[in-house]
């Protein structure tokens, strides 16, 4: 098999932007997803030694960088804890006895605004920005990143049942955001 | 009859895993009944195609990458 050898003085240019764009999906704030880039390449420089060039230059620092979010996220386990326990007491979409609320109910959707336009996609990515650090946690994991719900509940010491009140409430809220700022 | 709670966990779920044959047939009831939780449904899988395609073109700045690289020439 071919080994794959690393240019460190050509990854600012040749990946930062590409690296910068998985970050800003699955982190907020620009800021932070550029300091991740940054934290990145600077974390790979001192790991070259551990390099055994048997995946590309390329996914190699994907894979550092894919670390370097969990951390983020993971320091921010009091805020997940709070959110799940948030998530199980507020009920803003359902009545008592489990009906929509009646500004909450769903509405049809034209096809015409069911497209994947640019435009559309600022709107789903401010949308998914409201969601809590622990929704968009789950949402990264389950569909950027493509896990199985199996693996995000281990990862995260999370019940089965937990996972899917997280996710229930995650599409609740895009569902309704996408609806207000973009199908209306 | 299940509840629209109910039924839209139902529907989050039916993506992942499995449903048993007595939830497909109570969601199956519930959508047949229930016009804005059948709106849901289709919806909501839409979102979850969607947001595989989440992207973003954004580009660093000169001043980002000089930054960067200063960093890495220490």
């Amino acid at each position: 098999m071919q080994k794959h050898n690393l240019e460190p003085e050509n990854w600012v240019e040749k990946y930062g932007d590409m690296l910068l764009n998985y970050a800003l999906v699955r982190v907020k704030e620009r800021d932070m997803a550029r300091d991740l880039v940054q934290d990145t390449f600077v974390t790979a420089l001192k790991s070259i030694p551990t390099f055994r060039g048997e995946i590309s230059e390329k996914n190699w620092l994907y894979l550092v960088l894919k670390t370097r979010i969990l951390d983020y996220y993971k320091k921010k386990k009091e805020v997940l804890e709070s959110d799940m326990k948030k998530d199980d007491e507020d009920d803003n979409y359902f009545n008592d006895k489990g009906h929509w609320l009646k500004d909450k109910l769903p509405n049809e959707w034209t096809t015409e605004r069911m497209v994947q336009s640019e435009e559309f996609m600022q709107i789903l990515l401010a949308c998914k920005d409201k969601l809590s650090a622990t929704q968009a946690l789950v949402f990264t994991m389950k569909y950027l990143d493509g896990e199985e719900a199996e693996d995000i509940c281990k990862e995260l010491n999370i019940s089965a049942s937990n996972y899917w009140v997280i996710v229930h409430r995650a599409k609740l809220q895009l569902r309704q955001c996408l609806e207000k700022n973009w199908m209306s | 009859m299940i509840s629209c709670k109910e039924a839209t966990l139902l529907i989050e779920k039916k993506q992942a895993a499995k449903l048993s044959l007595k939830e497909r047939l109570q969601l199956r009831f519930h959508n047949f009944m229930c016009k804005a939780c059948a709106q849901y449904g289709i919806q909501s899988a839409w979102i979850d195609k969607v947001l595989k395609n989440l992207h973003t073109q954004d580009q660093l700045t000169a001043e980002e990458k000089n930054t960067i690289q200063q960093q890495l020439n220490q």
